[in-house]
């Protein structure tokens, strides 16, 4: 069990990292690594924001293009999350429900299957390509791929978009989005879709593919410590799900040890390990930490250019919630204001009025029992504000 | 050594269950010693695909279907453990008893939650016996867990078959193989129990497979 930290004491800042390996069935095989990684942080003078993306390009005969669509997924997933992320944040909850279930699906969609395009303009499917198909996977094969030709691209993703305060999640395909809670409980956030047994597993590259994404929207409170994005090969290659849900685990207490850059640093030979005695596929993992800075032995020997960059982040998001939390107080206190005035008109009015004929010095001993203030009608407590009472106890106690 | 997150990691379960029809009428043109013959050559041709995909652990059973269903071999066993005892022939075709029976090992547990999809390889040479228990079958295999994504190949021994209930347990249009003769039977065994062991990642929309096989030069017509 993890040790829990409290969250209200973590300053909430995301920072990504990650690694892509190729499974050692691909080496065996020949095969490139068909998986894809990306992950975005916005600069110090930006608007908090982090992307982080993984793909898994399909290994079937007629995805022999899958290792270019599941980069092209991972760069349609950051842009169109880079692109919406103020908008994003600044949402009520319909809208954001309305960017998570559509606009964003088809955003992305859209930029895949344009850069399918321009690839496909620029590199034609080739001879060897389709001979290549035929012989594997029959005539049939070809001519599915002809009359769709991005069917060759074929790729999942899972992306994830943390601003300031939400934390998104976006799946089509198989493939798992773990959160790992500050007591080390991990847990998948996305609903599962049904359809995605065996070897089948919906994709980018099918007609309507917009509809078939799912998603997960969450506040960035401290909820949850870390965020996995993980490439079915991960999971894949354990016994069972509890053996993968494990993982998130482990790797909360490894960050918080080590530091997400040092972790980062492993994640090849972990995965590599875990695709040679696993499941032999590629495997990719997206690592986001959300708001602990772990890793006091790492800090320790870090370049302090990385410390200030760090920390220039740090500030700017601190910066933003000082200056919220600044026009809170400031609305609280206009409320609180208007609130006493309109309780205390009259004894207002009869104060004015007193001071108009009595000696200003001795005004707050000037209200006696017998003023014909309606004091006790004024104080209903259903129309008193909780905040209020204290300042109404003084009047209250003038006429015993 | 440094510690790996993560509970025990392991290969990938692939499970191939036979069904095998073993009613009276298999006597008949020595079609239950084909039967033998060709699973005794498909062994080390599953060994072989195995070998060739180290990442999945092939684990085979059977089950054979007369005058009621009875596991043939009932624990999943290595591939490379795999030893096969000849079946015989005689009663009924109680296809859909045979399908209850592996429905019920086609839930998570006994099966886990993540592994290649089964193969279930049905081979049989007449009709059913009982329509209702054969609904009631392909109802419980649907419903299992494992059962609607399994790789269901159906092989269809001599003329007298009934093609569209292969149809159903195969669960898409394409037709089951056909084998009119022993050389044909052993490739098709071979070849459907190769299935799912050589699969790979596919889409939804997964390709539809040749139903045709040539013939292996003489052999008797079926």
């Amino acid at each position: 069990m993890v040790s829990p930290v409290t969250p209200a004491l973590m300053p909430r800042i995301a920072r990504a990292a990650g690694a892509s390996v190729c499974g050692v069935s691909h080496t065996r095989d020949g095969l490139p690594n068909q998986d894809a990684l990306a992950t975005w942080q916005a600069g110090a003078s930006e608007r908090a924001c982090v992307v982080a993306a993984v793909a898994d390009g399909h290994g079937g005969a007629r995805h022999f293009r899958s290792a270019k669509g599941a980069r092209f997924a991972v760069n349609a997933a950051v842009n169109a999350m880079r692109r919406i992320a103020a908008e994003w944040e600044s949402a009520d909850q319909e809208k954001q429900t309305q960017i998570a279930s559509s606009v964003l699906p088809q955003a992305i969609v859209a930029d895949w299957s344009e850069q399918v395009h321009r690839h496909l303009e620029s590199t034609p499917i080739g001879d060897s390509e389709w001979q290549t198909l035929e012989s594997n996977a029959g005539a049939d094969a070809r001519a599915q791929v002809q009359a769709e030709p991005a069917l060759a691209y074929g790729a999942t993703l899972i992306a994830a978009l943390v601003t300031s305060r939400h934390i998104l999640l976006l799946q089509i395909g198989d493939g798992d989005a773990v959160l790992v809670a500050p007591d080390g409980k991990a847990w998948h956030p996305i609903p599962e879709d049904g359809r995605l047994t065996g070897e089948f597993t919906t994709s980018i590259c099918r007609a309507g593919a917009a509809a078939d994404f799912r998603h997960s929207i969450f506040a960035f409170d401290g909820t949850a410590s870390l965020l996995i994005l993980a490439t079915d090969g991960y999971a894949n290659s354990f016994r069972t799900s509890a053996d993968f849900l494990q993982v998130g685990t482990d790797l909360l207490q490894m960050v918080r040890l080590d530091g997400l850059s040092e972790v980062e640093k492993q994640l090849p030979q972990i995965l590599e390990h875990a695709s040679a005695n696993g499941s032999g596929d590629d495997i990719t993992v997206a690592l986001v930490s959300l708001g602990e800075q772990g890793g006091a032995r790492a800090r320790a020997t870090m370049p302090s250019s990385m410390r200030v960059s760090e920390l220039r982040v740090e500030l700017a998001t601190l910066r933003n919630e000082v200056r919220r939390f600044r026009m809170a107080v400031a609305v609280v206190a206009i409320v609180a204001f208007g609130t006493l005035a309109w309780t205390f008109r009259a004894q207002i009015a009869a104060l004015t009025e007193r001071v108009g004929h009595d000696d200003p010095k001795s005004v707050p001993q000037e209200i006696k029992p017998s003023d014909p203030a309606p004091v006790a009608k004024e104080k209903k407590p259903a129309r008193t504000p909780p905040h209020a009472s204290k300042p109404e106890s003084k009047p209250e106690s003038k006429p015993k | 050594m440094q510690k790996r997150p993560g509970g025990t990691i392991a290969r990938r379960e692939l499970h191939v269950i036979w069904l095998l029809d073993t009613s009276g009428s298999m006597n008949a043109e020595g079609k239950i010693q084909s039967l033998n013959v060709a699973i005794h050559e498909t062994i080390p041709h599953l060994r072989a695909a195995a070998q060739a995909n180290p990442n999945v652990e092939v684990l085979v059973r059977a089950i054979t279907f007369s005058s009621g269903a009875r596991w043939h071999i009932e624990k999943p066993v290595s591939v490379f453990d795999l030893r096969w005892e000849d079946v015989t022939a005689s009663g009924h075709t109680d296809l859909g008893l045979a399908l209850k029976l592996v429905a019920g090992v086609l839930e998570v547990p006994p099966m886990p939650e993540r592994a290649v999809s089964p193969a279930l390889i049905l081979v049989t040479d007449g009709y059913h016996t009982n329509d209702k228990d054969f609904d009631e079958g392909m109802a419980a295999l649907m419903a299992a867990r494992w059962g609607r994504p399994a790789v269901r190949k159906a092989i269809a021994i001599g003329r007298d078959v009934d093609i569209s209930a292969l149809k159903r347990f195969q669960g898409d249009e394409s037709e089951p193989l056909r084998v009119q003769d022993a050389n044909t039977l052993i490739q098709a065994i071979r070849w459907t129990s190769r299935v799912g062991v050589e699969a790979a990642s596919h889409v939804m929309d997964s390709p539809s497979q040749s139903t045709t096989l040539s013939t292996g030069g003489a052999a008797l017509e079926w």
